[in-house]
């Protein structure tokens, strides 16, 4: 048993270091691309601060997370899967963030929305099924508990989670704040915060749920797959551009398709899972009921 | 072979009867059974069925010739749309929703359904609710807009006569008694299973009849929503649907096709299901794939929510929509062809019989496959703005539905008739019947696809000679003929065979489920004792089942305390929970199906006083049925010889009133959701939508000029508090602890009184215009929509009161409190998020 082990340690550091291999690219490539028409320097300065200090930031951050992980990950290995888990989603958190899409969001509804979705129904539970906590800690120590202990009490309320992302999903696509994010970019990275945060905490609610919360779970994710197909509606209906009259309104229809049809089906798998888990659990507890 | 006492069997039927039998003569109207209140649907629905071919051949005979003026265009009008509303509302799913509430416990194993008052009162809301519509075509007032009544012809300005109103209030009135049956059997299949069936052990029949009671709980409500909104809109001259003053047309048929697609499906899903049960009995083989069948209907149900908008191609949605639909629409045919592999797989592998059912399965197999051919057809996009409007799609819309839905009831009767009788039907006459039928409907309907390709539109009451249609249209005619001829030898047969037919021996089809392990005709309580389940075939794999179960060796035997009872089981694992005991015989639905039938009247005639004082009496006798349950005298109330394992169910805390409940809620909460679709779509497609000038709930005016949402909220924070204070309560009373349950429930009472009366202030001072703009007449809506809810739970809440005094509702009997706490949960979350969508949203929309 081993070597099998070993291997795996040596996997762990390629994938480690083809992770921060493709990640410096994609950063690099990004600071090289939205330089490149920009000489002056004062433009420069206020490009900088206006543009593009929150994306390095943001990519500082995210860098720094999955540094964390991959440290965690070399002290306490994760499950394969698990680990796959993650780093997909983590690359996915890169392209949604720092890749075109974000570029291509400050003219195109569509781009703006799969960029959301990426954040809010790919990366999120991406992250959440990954279990990332125990190489977390590994990674960051004591202080990173800290941080995670109240998160996770309010993780026992998963409809409560969901009408927090919902609320946030809904301010975000009122059409003043909207505007107001792609308008400053500071905002936007609020704006993906917000996302992502309450995301990872909704998913982590409804996926990890203690066996009595599960029906709230599965509640709460079709509330979910509710709202966000009513916003998509909106959206697709809409007879006049609702983020500023210059926009085409095919655009903002397809924007609302994204999020109705395309940003459905995840949220209907975990509802089937959420389903299955508790089905499971039922014919469990019937049966040790009776023997 | 175990030799049984004959006479200790008829002994213990004779006890039965003596709890179960329905009373004689005029008695027999309060008869809630669900054999004889199945039957009566069956029935009802067949004479609507005749009815509407009558229409059908009226059309064809106009349209047999060129320039024919038989029936003139008005009158021509009228009868396509009665044929398209009879068809669909007052035959197809009443009859569906009979059979299933016939077949359903006795293929469970259970002897009535969970709600039988529900099954009574279900089906005079159907009988009447039928009558009055049909009443508007004898009055020559019949509505002419086709049977779904698109906005604007059927409104006010174009449908000035009362026409449209026969439909929507008639049409309202039947899908109340749709929705309860689909409740009730939902939370029957669900929990009265026999001991040890499990959902996997479970007919495949029932696993259809779940997945269209689920649909018809998702699928209505919009429907109903609808048909009052545009009520509301042709009487109260409120706005939804009129483009001039804020609304659009097209949330009517968004409305409508959320109900509409589903429907196809609850129509098809029933008839599959007695496809899947004929088709392995005449196979001699268990059927092949259960659990991908079972897979495949869940994925319909799911699937044809999405569908809706490919019946409005030619509206005008945005393009990008219609190809999500469109992939979406073919995307259906793949569980169609899950279930249609299946069948044939069973019949390839299987010794088949081909008798007069099959023959039926045999031509519902062939037009239901053209049907659904044309359907794929129909989903691409472009093709369908060619043909659209045309007699393609009705060619269509006959095949799948007469196809889908027509062949394989006919199949089911026959295969039922037995059962039902006790004879056997004969099978020449049979044949003639069905190959009539099946020559004339292909005739008829196989050309008409010809005829719709030529261009020739649908509803037009005549067309011009030499364009190509007359010879099409006169064979068209022929086969309707021919096909009438068919139904009549059909309807002889089934009455002969009463008379004439032989007699039929036990399980005369050596069929595998429960349905036939009972003396035939049925008796009102099916079996004599309860069996145990541990196959999905317990009559194959033990053909003594049914005189075991008649002789009394199951459960359940003891009949001496009077009670009507069946057990309650686990959804999943289908293990006993407790006993159920069953209301008998009542007036009581009848009473209210016979005021709410008075206020349909009153509303059409406009007599509105009368209308109110007939709305106090359904409540009030809807009121009393509540009242006569649990520990009432005239139910069950405590006694000292009770069982106590499992106990009566009324002394449980989660009994089938919990999951009715619930499951009501699925169907409100729709309807909610529908409410909240409109006033998105209006808010964000409608043309003219416009929002007042003066913002309605900032704005204070009226009493000490407090605005509405300062008293929407404090009506919002006292809600809550009465409901935490209601649950609260309920958790005391788990641990056993009544003393203060009076109290509770009397403070929750007044809690909820001052929020209804804040509320009720909020919309008397918010000074709404409902008449001048969409956006309030969606508020006034929503806002009575919410009344309406506390109101009926601060009745229902002071009604518990009263029961805890008079010893009807204690620690002993937890259960209706129980009942009533998702109700009240129900309400706190439809008034915040109304207060979310319909305040805060708004004011946040516009920039803070």
């Amino acid at each position: 048993m081993r070597l099998p082990g070993c291997l795996f340690c040596h996997l762990q550091k390629l994938s480690l270091v083809l992770g921060l291999l493709l990640f410096s690219q994609a950063v690099f490539a990004h600071i090289s691309f939205a330089d490149e028409d920009d000489n002056q320097v004062t433009g420069l300065v206020s490009r900088f601060l206006n543009g593009s200090l929150n994306e390095y930031l943001s990519a500082v951050l995210l860098v720094g997370y999955w540094i964390l992980y991959s440290v965690g990950s070399w002290r306490q290995p994760p499950h394969r899967v698990q680990m796959l888990f993650f780093h997909l989603g983590s690359l996915m958190c890169v392209l949604a963030l720092l890749g075109p899409l974000d570029k291509w969001a400050a003219t195109n509804a569509a781009a703006h929305m799969t960029q959301h979705m990426m954040l809010m129904v790919v990366v999120a539970p991406l992250w959440v099924l990954s279990g990332p906590l125990p190489q977390i800690a590994a990674g960051g120590g004591k202080f990173n508990a800290a941080v995670w202990e109240p998160m996770l009490r309010l993780t026992h309320y998963p409809l409560f989670l969901a009408y927090l992302h919902g609320a946030v999903i809904w301010f975000w696509h009122m059409p003043f704040f909207y505007t107001l994010a792609l308008e400053n970019p500071w905002w936007h990275s609020v704006e993906h915060a917000c996302f992502l945060g309450t995301a990872v905490l909704f998913w982590w609610a409804v996926l990890r749920s203690a066996p009595r919360k599960i029906a709230w779970a599965l509640l709460a994710v079709l509330l979910t797959l509710m709202h966000t197909g009513f916003l998509g509606a909106v959206l697709t209906f809409a007879n006049e551009p609702l983020y500023g009259a210059m926009r085409p309104l095919a655009d903002q229809q397809l924007a609302g398709l994204i999020m109705w049809v395309v940003g459905a089906i995840p949220y209907m798998m975990a509802s089937m899972w959420i389903g299955y888990r508790w089905y499971q659990q039922l014919l469990r507890r019937m049966n040790a009921a009776v023997y | 072979m175990i030799e049984r006492d004959s006479g200790a069997t008829e002994a213990l039927h004779h006890r039965m009867q003596a709890v179960w039998a329905n009373p004689k003569g005029w008695g027999a109207l309060s008869a809630v059974n669900h054999t004889t209140v199945g039957l009566r649907f069956m029935a009802t629905g067949i004479v609507f069925f005749l009815i509407g071919g009558l229409l059908a051949m009226l059309m064809r005979t106009q349209l047999a010739l060129p320039e024919q003026d038989i029936l003139g265009p008005e009158l021509y009008n009228q009868v396509f749309t009665m044929h398209g509303t009879v068809m669909m509302f007052l035959f197809a799913i009443p009859v569906l929703e009979g059979l299933s509430m016939y077949l359903i416990p006795k293929m469970i194993g259970a002897r009535d359904l969970l709600f039988p008052r529900i099954s009574a009162f279900g089906y005079y809301c159907y009988l009447f609710g039928g009558v009055i519509i049909l009443s508007s075509l004898v009055l020559g007032m019949a509505p002419a807009t086709g049977w779904f009544m698109y906005t604007p012809l059927s409104d006010a300005n174009y449908a000035p006569g009362p026409g449209s109103d026969f439909w929507l209030l008639g049409i309202t009135f039947v899908e109340i008694s749709a929705v309860a049956a689909g409740v009730e059997l939902v939370v029957s299949i669900l929990f009265s299973r026999a001991n040890g069936m499990t959902l996997r052990t479970m007919p495949i029949f029932c696993w259809y009849i779940l997945a269209m009671s689920v649909m018809i709980i998702f699928g209505f409500p919009p429907l109903i929503l609808a048909s009052i909104l545009l009520e509301l809109e042709r009487t109260a001259g409120m706005v939804f649907f009129d483009v001039t003053r804020g609304g659009d047309p097209l949330l009517w048929q968004h409305l409508f096709w959320l109900f509409g697609h589903p429907e196809v499906y609850i129509l098809f899903l029933p008839a599959a299901g007695i496809v899947s049960t004929l088709i392995p009995v005449f196979s001699n083989r268990p059927l092949v794939g259960y659990r991908w069948v079972v897979l495949s209907i869940i994925l319909i149900g799911f699937i044809s929510f999405g569908l809706w908008a490919h019946h409005m191609f030619t509206v005008g949605i945005p393009r990008l929509a219609l190809a999500f639909f469109s992939v979406a629409s073919m995307l259906v045919a793949i569980p169609t062809g899950v279930q249609l592999f299946s069948w044939l797989a069973t019949l390839w592998s299987g010794r088949v019989e081909y008798n007069l059912p099959m023959l039926w399965i045999v031509g519902f197999l062939v037009i239901f496959v053209c049907g659904g051919l044309t359907g794929v057809m129909l989903a691409l996009v472009p093709f369908n703005w060619q043909v659209h409007d045309t007699y393609f799609v009705v060619a269509h819309m006959h095949y799948v539905l007469v196809g889908g839905m027509l062949f394989p009831l006919i199949a089911g009767f026959y295969y039922w008739l037995p059962h039902l009788s006790g004879r056997m039907p004969t099978e020449r006459l049979g044949r003639w019947g069905f190959w009539f039928t099946f020559s004339g409907f292909n005739l008829t309907f196989l050309l008409m696809h010809v005829t719709g390709l030529m261009g020739m539109p649908r509803r037009v009451y005549t067309y011009q000679a030499g364009v190509g249609w007359d010879w099409l249209n006169l064979l068209s005619s022929v086969g309707g003929f021919v096909m009438a001829v068919g139904v009549a030898m059909i309807m002889m047969d089934i009455a002969l065979h009463f008379r004439f037919g032989r007699l039929a021996p036990a399980n005369p089809w050596h069929a595998d489920t429960l349905d036939w392990a009972m003396r035939m005709p049925p008796p009102s309580y099916n079996f004599a004792s309860l069996p145990t389940v541990n196959t999905r075939h317990p009559l194959w794999d033990n053909p003594e089942l049914p005189a075991a179960i008649a002789a009394g060796e199951h459960a359940l035997i003891d009949i001496t305390h009077g009670r009507r009872e069946t057990y309650g089981t686990d959804a999943i694992t289908g293990r006993i929970r407790e006993i159920i005991h069953l209301p008998g015989n009542s007036w009581l639905p009848l009473q209210a199906a016979l005021a709410l039938a008075i206020v349909t009247i009153c509303l059409l005639m406009r007599a509105y006083p009368v209308a109110l004082l007939s709305t106090v009496a359904a409540l009030f006798f809807l009121l009393r049925w509540s009242w006569h349950n649990g520990g009432h005298p005239r139910a069950q109330p405590l006694r000292d010889d009770e069982p106590v394992d499992p106990l009566l169910h009324s002394r449980t805390r989660r009994g089938p009133g919990l999951w009715g409940m619930l499951t009501t809620l699925l169907a409100d909460g729709t309807l909610y959701l529908s409410l909240l679709f409109g006033w998105f779509y209006l808010w964000a497609a409608a043309p003219q939508w416009v929002v007042p000038a003066q913002r309605v709930f900032t704005q204070g005016s009226g009493l000490l000029s407090i605005t509405p949402l300062l008293l929407l909220l404090a009506s919002g924070v006292i809600l809550t508090v009465a409901v935490i204070w209601y649950a609260r309560g309920l958790t005391r009373l788990r641990t056993g602890n009544a003393d203060r349950l009076q109290n509770c429930l009397l403070v929750v009472t007044g809690l909820g009184l001052l929020h209804f009366l804040l509320l009720l202030w909020v919309l008397l001072s918010a000074g709404l215009k409902p008449t001048e703009q969409a956006h309030d007449s969606l508020l006034v809506v929503m806002l009575v929509y919410l009344l309406l809810h506390s109101a009926l739970a601060v009745v229902l809440t002071g009604m518990q009161a009263r029961r805890v005094t008079l010893g009807y509702v204690s620690e002993k009997l937890p259960y209706e409190p129980e009942v009533l706490k998702p109700f009240w949960m129900y309400i706190l979350g439809i008034f915040w998020s109304a207060v979310a969508a319909f305040v805060l949203l708004p004011l946040a929309w516009g920039g803070v």
